[in-house]
């Protein structure tokens, strides 16, 4: 497959759209023929991105979380918008183990986990514009993890 | 809630059964009742099986290690069972073996 694909989802920034969210990502991926261990890591970066956009972009408050897919050759990218608060210190909130909400059982592992499972990750935001994540895994290239 | 998450108390022991996925959504609900139970029930030891879980992400850990460190403050003890290997390899990246163990190991080894 050559040419370029893309889906766009935008939901309500609801806890329970986290997993519409990744199953979303899941089935579309499903084009490349992925192993279920792609597929399983999609869904947790996904997840991830997601989760952050609810918790911190809208501070689990009203807003629309917008989801673009796209399939290139092997690759697949997934991006993750908020129009929330942003994050003033992206370098910092990837740091592993931080977070900005110490009480809210929060592990601190989101941005780590999103890098572990994904080849690319990157962080684009703006403090009271929102933030965009962009991920890429290549599919069916063992070896490269 | 819809997740098909359940709750026994056994003596001192709370076993969870988590839903088929454990996510921010579902872990808010397991907090809140879990949090319930223990106001109500005198519980030692905190025991989450993993048998329907196909997917964790670190929303997950978080909660886990919530009810961790709210159990340990009361001295009391946390505990996994039957993880998946996607759910197992979730936990080893979070490091939380090293402060949370393996309940059906811990039986084995008898050490009461």
């Amino acid at each position: 497959m050559k040419e370029k694909e893309t889906v766009r989802v935008d939901f309500e920034s609801r806890s329970h759209n986290e997993q519409f969210a990744r199953v979303v990502a899941a089935v579309f991926a499903a084009r490349l023929d992925p192993t279920v261990e792609e597929v399983e890591d999609i869904k947790t970066a996904v997840s991830e991105a997601v989760t952050n956009a609810v918790i911190h972009g809208y501070e689990n408050g009203e807003g629309i979380v917008h989801m673009a897919l796209t399939i290139e050759g092997r690759a697949f990218t997934v991006e993750i918008r908020d129009d929330g608060v942003g994050i003033p210190d992206v370098k910092k909130a990837m740091e592993p183990l931080y977070t900005s909400k110490p009480g809210r059982e929060r592990s601190g592992m989101g941005f780590s986990f999103m890098e572990a499972f994904m080849d690319q990750v990157s962080v684009e935001s703006e403090p009271g514009k929102g933030t965009t994540v962009r991920m890429t895994r290549q599919i069916g290239s063992e070896g490269l993890l | 809630m819809e997740n098909g998450t359940d709750y026994r108390v056994r003596g001192r022991v709370l076993f969870v059964r988590m839903p088929e996925e454990v996510d921010h959504h579902s872990s808010l609900e397991m907090k809140r009742q879990i949090l319930r139970l223990r106001e109500q029930n005198p519980i030692s030891e905190l025991v989450f099986d993993f048998s329907d879980t196909g997917f964790m992400d670190s929303a997950g850990i978080g909660m886990l290690l919530g009810r961790y460190r709210e159990m340990a403050a009361a001295g009391g003890r946390v505990y996994v069972r039957r993880v998946s290997p996607r759910v197992s390899r979730i936990l080893e990246m979070s490091g939380i073996y090293r402060i949370i163990g393996d309940w059906d190991k811990r039986n084995q080894e008898g050490d009461r």
